[in-house]
């Protein structure tokens, strides 16, 4: 059980934390933009995640998120993240009968509190292209994906941010780059496991009317845990954004596109249940990820 | 889904009880505060799309609206109020130019972003007065970046410049 648990744990910290973003225009993507000294940005992110093909699975993950300006190029973020799931008979039995996953879950957790840091190199607006580093630290005590099970995670993100704008900065543009490394334990064991998580977001919008941008974001992450590579996720969907003085609203949808087998040999040596596993896409990866997502971002500035 | 709704009740309350937009100037108190005692004709334009090519090609930035908001002065000033993106709304701006074409004055009508204001300062402004049609015109060389700002600075310096090259044009029939 726990090693089921601990390699889904692992495989899924890669969409477990919201990309650090500033000023709207993504809901998953993040731009080069930082705060300038001294302003503030609260946002509020609702995720919701539906439908692993076989039973029933809805879940909700609540991010608070204070950005501050410590300089023009230099902006701090402290966020607490909460979540709630209910699921049933979303995960296959193993091949002796055995549940891998609780069939029958329902769950409500304060889950995590993570600091970030992105200072800004190159200002898309002067320089040509946007260039920012960006930094996070997670402290994680329930893990939102999956099973909603207790865990005691810390982990470091290190993160390349690129934006570039056309048309008189109309179109955005932004590429992000992040590896995630994470050291995790189980209270079951005391346990201990490394992994790294790459994650790549792609993403453009357009403002197509005064104060409405709509575009289109993607995301692909992949996990190596213990040194071996486990699995991928490939996400895509529309987004749109209404920005203005204070208040922002962006709301983007990801379907999942593409992903690893969602129940492998390689990550399940006993196998899995054929009975019980049967309707799970080969194509997609639906043990810690679901086939969408919908996130709903509310900000404001100060 | 019912927690979306009440995110976003929440959110539009919150910005209806702090959002607003700040209009520094009207028509006539820029023009009053730019050229104190001038009287002012509108002859407003439009641009044909050959016009719109060429302006964009003469300044590098694109022309956005073809319709032009001008005023002359009887002693020869022209007066042109523009609008140029900023984060999320436009920025309303008037700039004066004098008899040969030059800057005078610029003026931030108003301005609607929760941070990026720096642009009204006078100093910021002043870098402006005795541009030409021509002139670089651009941030960190001949005008500088204010660095809370850039995006603003960044679009009014496009402005001023792409006015210069629409008034050059022009400039037989304004």
């Amino acid at each position: 059980m726990n090693f089921y648990r601990t390699s889904a744990l692992a495989l899924a910290v890669a969409l477990s934390t919201p990309a650090v973003a500033l000023e709207g225009g993504f809901a998953y993507a993040t731009t080069a933009d930082t705060l300038p000294a001294g302003k503030n940005d609260f946002s509020t992110l609702l995720t919701h995640r539906w439908d692993k093909t076989v039973g029933s699975y809805k879940a909700n993950d609540f991010l608070f998120r204070w950005e501050h300006g410590l300089t023009d190029r230099l902006t701090g973020e402290l966020a607490i993240e909460a979540f709630n799931m209910k699921a049933k008979n979303a995960f296959p039995l193993d091949s002796a009968g055995a549940e891998v996953y609780p069939l029958d879950i329902d769950v409500s957790k304060v889950s995590a509190y993570k600091g970030a840091l992105k200072y800004n190199f190159l200002s898309v607006y002067k320089d040509g292209i946007g260039l920012a580093i960006g930094v996070e630290t997670l402290y994680r005590t329930w893990y939102p994906r999956v099973d909603g099970a207790k865990t005691k995670q810390f982990s470091i993100e290190p993160k390349l941010i690129l934006q570039k704008n056309f048309l008189d900065d109309q179109l955005v543009t932004v590429f992000n780059l992040a590896i995630e490394s994470e050291r995790r334990q189980f209270p079951e064991d005391d346990a201990t496991e490394n992994e790294f998580a790459i994650k790549f977001n792609g993403a453009f919008n357009y403002r197509f009317a005064p104060n409405f941008y709509a575009g289109v974001e993607t995301l692909r992450t992949s996990d190596i845990l213990n040194g071996e590579y486990n699995h991928y996720a490939f996400f895509a969907g529309p987004t749109m954004t209404y920005g203005s003085e204070n208040f922002y609203v962006t709301a983007t949808y990801l379907r999942q596109l593409q992903g690893s087998p969602s129940y492998s040999l390689a990550a399940y040596p006993i196998g899995i249940d054929p009975i019980t596993s049967a309707g799970y896409d080969d194509d997609l990866h639906l043990e810690e990820d679901t086939k969408n997502e919908f996130r709903v971002k509310v900000g404001f500035n100060f | 889904m019912r927690g979306v709704r009440e995110l976003l009740a929440v959110a539009t309350a919150v910005y209806a009880s702090a959002g607003y937009a700040t209009v520094y100037f009207n028509v006539e108190q820029a023009q009053n505060t730019l050229l104190p005692g001038a009287e002012w004709t509108a002859v407003p334009l439009t641009l044909s799309d050959a016009q719109r090519k060429t302006i964009s090609e003469r300044s590098g930035v694109a022309v956005r609206n073809a319709d032009l908001k001008i005023w002359r002065a009887a002693s020869g000033e022209s007066f042109y109020i523009d609008q140029v993106l900023g984060k999320h709304e436009f920025i309303t701006y008037a700039v004066l130019l004098d008899a040969s074409g030059a800057v005078q004055a610029i003026e931030v009508m108003d301005y609607r972003e929760t941070y990026g204001d720096q642009i009204r300062n006078a100093h910021w402004r002043a870098q402006f007065r005795g541009k030409r049609d021509g002139a670089v015109l651009k941030l960190d060389s001949d005008i500088k970046n204010i660095s809370s700002a850039t995006l603003s600075c960044k679009h009014i310096t496009d402005g001023v410049k792409r006015l210069l090259a629409t008034h050059a044009l022009l400039s037989t029939r304004v």
